[in-house]
């Protein structure tokens, strides 16, 4: 009897991909399917899945491209690629993969917020069931008083994965900014042009205020208000009322040191 | 029923393999027993970095050469300490130098690994850590412990993980704050901003000589190290071009005197992020000066200190005590007044980039008072030892 059951409800675990036991995100998602709803659209084609980052043995940060054959006249197929993390999967859609499985009567998967379950039934029924948790997912909280910077950025603990005892610090990659890159990209309508990448300078950064609630930055080190430096930020709250910051209008969100004036470069305030 | 049950077994045993083999490889399967493991590991271990502390007895270390329990030290010198975290698995804290991972009813012992050379400076034994300056790829840390853990049970397969320091400053919450201003009639001495929109990090007590130790090894300035381990919970005393290269390492800035007084000076409603300042408060724990013991001293100059005030504010005549959090602010910042002079960067008044109040001034001096700022030279005759602190200020 209880054969009968495992017969009809086998759930096996198969061998996913070892590597993908370090891995720290999902990327390049298709954006159509949907989570545990099997995927049988377009029929007959290529489609990438997903992109699963990992770090490999050297710590290195590298990406396997999922690709899926959606099963039509054909029968389904499953695709594995390695490419390099700046590269597209969908690149290589049609290159063989480094690891191929076929015969697949369906296929679906879900991604929650640090798992991945892909679930595909075989030619005799049978169904594989490869289940990823993401090593770092990390949400960064909303600050509340006594939270530290560390907890706000990054979480107490940072896994680094599994490796053998000879693994060396050297393989780890530093990608800071260098001082006077600019790490945050506003333009003059305050329009943010690009998301803050502050975090990575290398010794810190520094702002010149424009009026708008968020700034251009610069990586380097912070000095404002005095002679020929940006001016520093006083804030567009603490006048109580709505104002029409900028430098050309209201200058009450910066300040300069005692005996300065504001003096503006298009709309970024100095100090003079 | 039971020809079909036992015909599904040999089924199961012999029915065609696919071209996915539905096998377990061992590896992969100890990796995702000791990736749980990890998962109910990660708190201990945690909590050993976090909270050190807790796990000094009443006989306190046997480490000598790693780090030294003084009374004079407060216990959150050990929090996100490196040289604990050494004397810990080096078996200086306690006799069993594992941690005790319990799940599905099974026991597990966690150890770390002395992976990483040793520091001449410090001691000869290889170390259970290295220091690692971010940012790194994927990871957004400034400061971190890079530490190499394993399983009794899994000894083969060695886990890296970084540490951070959490324990090292404390959030200024988003609000409208008064800076006090001194070249100023008292009227006009109060200078309002705010840091909506900021993430402001202020470190809770001064840069110690141990973690100037720590950055210097970083620099490869090693003969400027300081040796003496009773000497390493002290404020650092260096050079204002160090103070600020220093802080600038691990991203931050040596702070300024502003915030200084946004995290010394109690707002009057926590609850409401746009209170207004129209009463600046004189001391960290109590808004009028004259009810505390600094008011009566300078009404009473036979006013005798109690171990009480020195605990508020380390004055004249108090014994040295270090890493101390009876003085805390309402955010979370030690030594608002007392301890030792502190440098700030003061933005509107440059000259004034002093926190005088500390232990070289009697208790009935003027200066023990929040606002208070004086000039500080560098080279001036005075030997005044000055501490400093650094904050950050977070973008993402």
């Amino acid at each position: 009897m209880i054969a009968i059951f495992i017969l009809f409800f086998q759930i096996v675990w198969a061998q996913m991909p070892e590597q993908w036991n370090n891995s720290l995100r999902i990327v390049e998602k298709h954006e159509f399917y949907v989570n545990n709803e099997a995927i049988v659209k377009p029929r007959d084609s290529w489609q990438v899945l997903f992109g699963i980052v990992y770090k490999d043995s050297f710590l290195k940060e590298v990406k396997d491209c999922v690709y899926y054959y959606v099963p039509g006249v054909n029968p389904g197929a499953l695709k594995i690629k390695k490419v390099s993390l700046e590269l597209k999967c969908d690149q290589f859609i049609f290159e063989s993969g480094d690891i191929e499985w076929t015969d697949l009567k369906s296929l679906q998967y879900s991604f929650e917020y640090n798992s991945l379950t892909l679930l595909f039934t075989l030619k005799d029924f049978s169904i594989e069931k490869w289940q990823v948790s993401l090593l770092s997912t990390y949400k960064n909280p909303i600050p509340k008083l006594f939270m530290s910077s560390a907890e706000y950025r990054s979480g107490a603990v940072v896994i680094q994965g599994f490796q053998g005892r000879d693994v060396t610090l050297g393989s780890l990659s530093l990608t800071s900014l260098k001082n006077g890159d600019i790490c945050h990209r506003v333009d003059e309508n305050c329009k943010e042009v690009a998301p803050s990448n502050c975090s990575s300078c290398e010794s810190g950064w520094y702002e010149i205020p424009n009026g708008c609630k968020e700034s251009p930055k610069f990586c380097g080190l912070h000095l404002c208000g005095g002679k020929h430096q940006p001016a520093c930020r006083r804030g567009m709250i603490y006048q109580k009322k709505r104002l029409d910051f900028g430098c050309r209008g209201d200058q009450s969100f910066v300040y300069c040191q005692k005996g300065l004036k504001v003096q503006c470069q298009g709309n970024l305030a100095y100090c003079l | 029923m039971c020809i079909l049950s036992i015909g599904s077994i040999i089924y199961l045993f012999f029915r065609p393999k696919s071209d996915l083999k539905p096998r377990i490889k061992k590896s992969a399967e100890t990796q995702i027993v000791i990736s749980h493991l990890l998962e109910a590991a990660l708190p201990k271990i945690q909590h050993l970095w976090e909270e050190g502390d807790k796990f000094i007895k009443k006989d306190g270390l046997s480490c000598p050469q790693e780090i030294i329990f003084d009374k004079k030290v407060g216990r959150s010198y050990f929090q996100c300490q490196p040289h604990f975290w050494q004397c810990f698995w080096e078996g200086g804290v306690q006799k069993d130098n594992f941690l005790k991972i319990e799940m599905h009813g099974e026991v597990y012992h966690l150890r770390a690994r002395s992976n990483f050379p040793k520091i001449q400076s410090y001691s000869d034994s290889p170390r259970f850590y290295k220091i690692v300056k971010g940012p790194l790829k994927g990871m957004n840390f400034h400061y971190g412990l890079m530490v190499d853990v394993f399983f009794d049970e899994f000894p083969d397969k060695t886990l890296s993980l970084i540490l951070t320091d959490t324990c090292r400053d404390t959030f200024l919450p988003e609000n409208i704050y008064a800076h006090v201003l001194q070249e100023k009639k008292s009227q006009e001495r109060v200078f309002l901003w705010d840091n909506v929109n900021r993430k402001i990090f202020i470190d809770k007590f001064y840069v110690s000589n141990q973690m100037v130790n720590d950055w210097r090894l970083q620099i490869g300035e090693k003969e400027k190290i300081i040796a003496d381990r009773l000497k390493w919970p002290l404020p650092a005393i260096i050079s204002r071009r160090e103070q600020v290269a220093y802080c600038s390492f691990w991203g931050k800035r040596v702070l300024e005197a502003e915030l200084f007084h946004a995290a010394s000076m109690t707002p009057i409603d926590l609850k409401d992020p746009l209170n207004s300042w129209t009463n600046i408060p004189q001391t960290p724990w109590q808004r009028d000066l004259s009810k505390t013991f600094l008011g009566m001293a300078r009404i009473n100059p036979d006013y005798q200190l109690t171990p009480l005030d020195c605990q508020l504010a380390q004055v004249e005549g108090c014994n040295e005590k270090f890493y101390a959090t009876d003085s805390v602010s309402w955010m979370g910042m030690n030594y608002s007044l007392g301890f030792y002079p502190e440098v700030l960067k003061n933005n509107l008044e440059p000259k004034n980039n002093l926190k005088l109040s500390s232990r070289f001034r009697s208790a009935e001096s003027e200066v023990h008072e929040l606002g208070y700022l004086t000039q500080w030279q560098e080279n001036s005759s005075s030997e005044l030892p000055v501490a400093f602190r650094c904050y950050e200020e977070v973008s993402l």
